[in-house]
C-alpha cells in the first residue's frame, strides 16, 4: 500500500517536473529592464546623499553650538572672578 | 575572498551596480515564476519589472533575518501577482499557451507533440488548485526550493508546507485520473 502511494507521488512529481520549464525572459527585454533599474538605482543612491549631509549638518551646528556655550560660561566666569582694582585706603 | 550575498545586499543599498548584480541573479526566477502565475509572457514582463522597481525601492529596509534574499524577492513577486489577479478579477486558469509555448524551448517538434497534450492536462489540473498550492508546486517544481524556503516565503510553517505539498498531490493526481 505505502509502496503504491509512493509510486503514485514519484509519477505524478516526475510529470510536474518535466512540465515545469523554467521560463527565461526575452534578452531585449531582460537588458532594458536592467538599464533602467541600474539608472533608478544610481538616482536614489544620489537622492539619499543629501539627507546623509543634511545629518552632518545637524550635527556640526549641534557641535558649534555646544563651544560656542561653553565658551561663552568660560568667559563670564573669568570676568566675575576679575580681581578689583586695589582702593587706596583712607588716610586718617 | 568572494562576497557574500549578505555583503553583496549591504552594497546594493548604497551600490547600484551591486543592485545590478543582484538582479541577474534573480530576474529569470522572478520572471519564469510570474509566467506561471499569470499565463500571459508580456503581463509577466510588466510584473517582473515592477518587482524589481519594488525591490530597489525597498531594498534599503531590507534586513537579513534568516530568510534567503530569494524569499524576499518573491514575496514582493506574490503580492504583486495576488494583486493583478484580484484587479482583473481573473481565474487563474485563463491562458496556458504563453507559459507552455516558452517552457518548451529547446525541445524538439517530435518532443513537444508527444509531451505538449499531458503537459496541458497537467497545466489545467494545476490551475485549477487554490492559490497557495499552485505556489507550492511552482516554488518546488520551478525553483527546487526547500519546504523551509517555500514557508518562509509564505509565512507558513515548514510542517505546514510539508502536508499541504503532500494533500496537493494527492489532489492533483485525483483531478488527473478523473481526466484520464
Amino acid at each position: 500500500m505505502n509502496q503504491e502511494y509512493s509510486e503514485s507521488f514519484q509519477d505524478i512529481e516526475t510529470r510536474l517536473a518535466q512540465t515545469l520549464a523554467p521560463v527565461a525572459p526575452a534578452p531585449a527585454f531582460r537588458a532594458r529592464l536592467r538599464e533602467s533599474l541600474l539608472t533608478a538605482a544610481r538616482h536614489q543612491v544620489l537622492l539619499e546623499k543629501p539627507s546623509e549631509l543634511r545629518w552632518l549638518w545637524v550635527i556640526g551646528a549641534a557641535v558649534l553650538g555646544s563651544a560656542a556655550g561653553v565658551l561663552a560660561l568660560v568667559l563670564r566666569a573669568r570676568v566675575n572672578h576679575k580681581p578689583s582694582p586695589q582702593v587706596a585706603a583712607p588716610s586718617h | 575572498m568572494s562576497e557574500t550575498e549578505a555583503q553583496l545586499i549591504e552594497r546594493a543599498k548604497r551600490d547600484a551596480n551591486a543592485f545590478g548584480i543582484l538582479y541577474e541573479r534573480y530576474v529569470d526566477r522572478i520572471f519564469s515564476y510570474i509566467v506561471y502565475r499569470t499565463s500571459d509572457a508580456k503581463e509577466a514582463e510588466d510584473l517582473t519589472a515592477r518587482v524589481f522597481f519594488r525591490a530597489l525601492a525597498r531594498i534599503g529596509d531590507y534586513r537579513q533575518r534568516g530568510a534567503p534574499f530569494a524569499a524576499w524577492l518573491y514575496r514582493i513577486a506574490h503580492n504583486l501577482v495576488a494583486n493583478w489577479h484580484r484587479d482583473r478579477s481573473r481565474h487563474p486558469s485563463v491562458r496556458l499557451d504563453d507559459a507552455l509555448t516558452l517552457a518548451a524551448n529547446g525541445a524538439s517538434p517530435h518532443q513537444l507533440a508527444e509531451q505538449s497534450d499531458d503537459a496541458r492536462r497537467l497545466l489545467e489540473a494545476l490551475r485549477r488548485l487554490p492559490d497557495e498550492r499552485q505556489q507550492i508546486l511552482l516554488l518546488k517544481h520551478l525553483d527546487d526550493l526547500s519546504n523551509l524556503e517555500i514557508a518562509q516565503i509564505l509565512g507558513r510553517s515548514e510542517g505546514a508546507i510539508k502536508s499541504l505539498y503532500h494533500r496537493t498531490l494527492v489532489e492533483l493526481r485525483e483531478m488527473l485520473e478523473i481526466r484520464d
